[in-house]
């Protein structure tokens, strides 16, 4: 799944905030919401996701 | 994985399906489709020459790292060229595995590598952005804390345990 806090994102705001130093500490609150925000939001579908595995029948076991 | 093809040079179609391939997806459209056969159109002559898709993996993390000395420099230098550093990073972090797949040669050892590394210069990036910006350290360690914190998630996701074990 891709999240707005993929590599490219990051590596634009950090690209912004040194090609413009006074945004540079935006830049890092940008990412820390973004990729936050990104990690939050797959965590809490994957845990939905793996919930209805669950919750299906038994997965086989070796 | 642990494809091993001999020659070099695949068609933007196939190098669109092998991409997926690794990734695990479907072959990507628009921006995505478009700039991946953009970045396989410049890995095909690297991997024609026998260019190693690990050294690229090596010298996108170099690139990343210098990036924290070069932000040091006073002025307007300083962030300049450590701009340029993330710029020719983020490129060459596009084409590593761009020229895995047109020399036929994409392997575990080289999507352990690129994975590892990658991390590496995830950290680099918020470090040099709170040199430049002269505060924010802790705002750069929750950066950091978050970025390392997504990939994990994305990894464990796909984790073939997590299909039969809690």
């Amino acid at each position: 799944m891709i999240t707005p806090g993929e590599r490219p994102t990051r590596i634009i705001l950090t690209v912004v905030g040194l090609g413009l130093p006074p945004l540079a500490l935006a830049a890092l609150w940008g990412q820390v919401v973004i990729v936050g925000g990104s990690a939050v939001f797959l965590l809490v579908h994957s845990l939905r996701r793996l919930r209805r595995l669950d919750d299906g029948p038994p997965a086989p076991t070796a | 994985m642990g494809n091993r093809k001999s020659g070099g040079g695949r068609s933007g179609d196939d190098h669109l399906r092998a991409w997926a391939d690794v990734h695990h997806t479907q072959p990507p459209g628009g921006f995505v489709g478009g700039w991946l056969r953009a970045v396989a159109a410049v890995a095909r002559p690297l991997a024609r020459a026998g260019v190693s898709a690990d050294a690229v993996t090596v010298a996108a993390l170099v690139s990343a790292l210098a990036a924290v000395p070069l932000a040091m420099i006073d002025g307007w230098p300083g962030p300049a060229l450590a701009c340029l550093a993330v710029i020719v990073s983020g490129l060459l972090d596009s084409l590593d595995g761009a020229v895995a797949v047109q020399a036929g040669r994409t392997t575990r050892v080289g999507f352990l590598l690129d994975s590892a590394l990658d991390r590496l210069a995830d950290a680099a990036l918020p470090a040099a952005l709170a040199v430049v910006a002269g505060r924010g350290a802790w705002v750069a360690v929750a950066a950091v804390a978050t970025c390392w914190w997504l990939e994990y998630v994305r990894s464990r996701r796909r984790s073939p345990q997590n299909l039969t074990a809690r």
